[in-house]
């Protein structure tokens, strides 16, 4: 390595220090997110009982050999919030990146072309958005029918046209900028400008919406499995638990209350954690740009409500 | 100001010939023939089959269907149920006022509890007070609503018998599902406010009303809030049809009757004319309602009417 990318590096890691020094929540948020995504990852290493092995005793209340007791049926509930963790995390990432997969591109070749290509996405976007939330959701899951593919589906469905216009504004400024005439003067093609030129500038901020919305895609997700609509039994997820466990509220709260605590934090984590990560990749990025995304989850967050 | 609310209504009409396209794609997108799905039970002839076809408007091009089937919709006419005897119109009047107390009671949950809490936050940003209204905004955005309502069934019904969990019996009923399902609203309406409050203490207005020597209250109240709410309104207004998504699982949830828990039940039994009228019936609402959100807001402050041409 020679001198001068060692003094980069070194450079780099002092402004990771001093990013996390100012966002303590940030810092903590992407470790307990880290750890999240091993414990689901490594489920089936950890020394847990089998999500689906029946206990002689049903709604058996929290103790030392069952951490969150068990359920109606007599599963240990941590094991099934764990493994549920599995479940619910790859349907919110995987409908996450269907959605960004659909929505980025279309939202930076309506924000680079404009004209006719702007409406055309802008109106289709309206139409989708006219369907709040759920709803959309539960359109696809009328086609398709229930079941796990359906649930990523419909979510790359429902966030698809969010994340195309979360791209359209900030591409529209961007083709405004210098270099974007600079690049387009030395000849580069259109492709080669929005993939070379756009879309890196796009990306950090990307980074803190696609966190967030993943979190969001989960409480989609989890609310679809909760309707029925998701996993079949005796699958184990977060949102088809918690559903399991309200029937049984009055003599055993233990059931649902723990898929209900791993979807909240690990809302709360997608959100402080992109924000982190974003600093932590560019850290110049403007005060005023963190509020423009905060208010862009915010709107994420109010189109899943 | 006419030409502002037809430049409104010109953008919204693609819009809407959008909804219907897809809402009425939703049947020609389902595997298998509504028919045979009607008459499963019955082993039917092919005869059967092409005659239900042709009662229910299945029969023709595709183009001709839709143009049918808009047809009968500007007529009001929203199709059979598979299911049960009725029209769609006539099931979904009979549970419409169930969602709409809930949702217009949610809305004033979000109302009183975003409001105050959104002014205190925003006149003193990084006050004590604005430090615990963002707390409580960030977590009530993460809860998700059918878990703070299990929490609060388990809090108010099952621990403390305050309040009923379950159904429409009495009128007290309608406090648990209308809280939970408008707190994660509040949140948003709290970081809204407070973020346009603000904003707006910075302008030079309020440094003018501030030397003119009024009191901080009057101050907050008719030139902050004044300016902010507006704002705030068209946020509340274009979250509204969201709210109604909400009720969905609010209404399953606490075992209400009403158009969420009818359209879980309609997509659970395959009753598609059912599905596509809820579905309907929310979008135009929602579109309905972001008209008169931008009529208003272009009441309000005549700079939107100017910039919002393009």
């Amino acid at each position: 390595m020679s001198a001068r990318t060692t003094a980069q590096v070194g450079r780099r890691l002092r402004s990771v220090k001093e990013a996390g020094k100012r966002d303590r929540v940030g810092v903590f948020a992407t470790i307990v997110g880290v750890l999240l995504v091993l414990v689901a990852v490594l489920a089936p290493l950890l020394p847990i009982d089998n999500p689906t092995h029946l206990f002689p005793i049903a709604q058996q209340s929290p103790s030392l050999k069952h951490i969150f007791g068990t359920d109606e049926l007599g599963r240990d509930v941590l094991s099934r919030t764990v493994w549920g963790a599995r479940q619910s995390l790859s349907e919110a990432v995987l409908g996450t990146a269907l959605a960004a997969l659909v929505g980025v591109p279309a939202g930076v070749i309506a924000g680079y072309f404009g004209r006719w290509s702007a409406t055309a996405v802008m109106r289709l976007t309206d139409i989708f958005l006219a369907l709040p939330g759920l709803l959309l959701a539960l359109v696809i899951v009328t086609i398709l029918g229930a079941g796990t593919t359906t649930v990523v589906i419909a979510l790359g469905i429902s966030f698809a046209p969010i994340l195309a216009r979360l791209a359209y504004a900030p591409t529209r400024a961007i083709r405004e900028r210098g270099h974007i005439a600079a690049a387009r003067t030395v000849g580069c093609t259109r492709f080669r400008i929005m993939r070379r030129h756009v879309l890196p500038i796009l990306g950090t901020e990307l980074i803190v919406v696609l966190s967030s919305t993943i979190g969001w895609a989960l409480l989609s997700a989890t609310t679809l499995d909760f309707l029925g609509f998701g996993v079949h039994p005796p699958t184990p997820d977060w949102g088809a638990d918690l559903s399991g466990g309200v029937q049984y509220l009055q003599t055993a709260w233990w059931i649902s209350a723990a898929p209900g605590l791993a979807i909240t934090l690990t809302i709360l984590i997608a959100n402080y954690a992109g924000d982190f990560t974003a600093t932590m990749l560019d850290p110049l990025r403007m005060q005023g740009e963190k509020d423009k995304m905060r208010d862009a989850s915010e709107m994420i967050a109010g189109a899943e409500q | 100001m006419v030409m502002y609310i037809l430049r409104r209504l010109a953008i919204m009409v693609p819009v809407l010939v959008g909804v219907t396209i897809v809402v009425f794609s939703i049947l020609h997108l389902i595997p298998g023939n509504p028919a045979q799905i009607l008459l499963r039970a019955g082993n039917p002839t092919p005869q059967q089959i092409r005659n239900l076809d042709r009662q229910l408007g299945l029969d023709g091009s595709l183009p001709s269907q839709y143009l049918r089937y808009v047809g009968q919709l500007i007529r009001g006419n929203l199709g059979y149920s598979y299911v049960s005897e009725r029209t769609v119109a006539s099931l979904i009047l009979s549970q419409l006022p169930y969602t709409l107390t809930l949702t217009v009671a949610a809305l004033a949950v979000a109302l009183l509890l975003g409001i105050p809490l959104g002014a205190v936050a925003g006149t003193r940003p990084g006050g004590a007070a604005d430090r615990v209204a963002t707390g409580i905004a960030v977590l009530a955005t993460a809860v998700p609503y059918f878990w703070l309502a299990i929490l609060l069934i388990l809090l108010f019904a099952v621990v403390m018998h305050l309040l009923p969990a379950l159904g429409v019996g009495s009128p007290e009923a309608i406090i648990l599902p209308a809280v939970s399902l408008g707190v994660g609203f509040a949140a948003v309406i709290v970081r809204l406010l407070r973020n346009n409050l603000i904003e707006i203490y910075q302008e030079p207005f309020m440094l003018v009303a501030r030397s003119k020597g009024l009191s901080e209250t009057r101050l907050l109240v008719s030139h902050a809030m004044r300016n902010a709410i507006a704002s705030t309104v068209t946020i509340v207004g274009l979250q509204f049809g969201y709210l109604l998504a909400g009720a969905v699982t609010t209404e399953v949830i606490f075992g209400r009757p009403g158009l969420g828990s009818l359209l879980v039940s309609s997509i659970q039994e395959k009753d598609i004319p059912t599905v596509q009228g809820i579905v309907l019936l929310v979008a135009v609402t929602y579109l309905m309602v972001n008209l008169a959100v931008d009529i208003i807001h272009g009441l309000l402050d005549p700079r939107v009417r100017r910039t919002a041409s393009s």
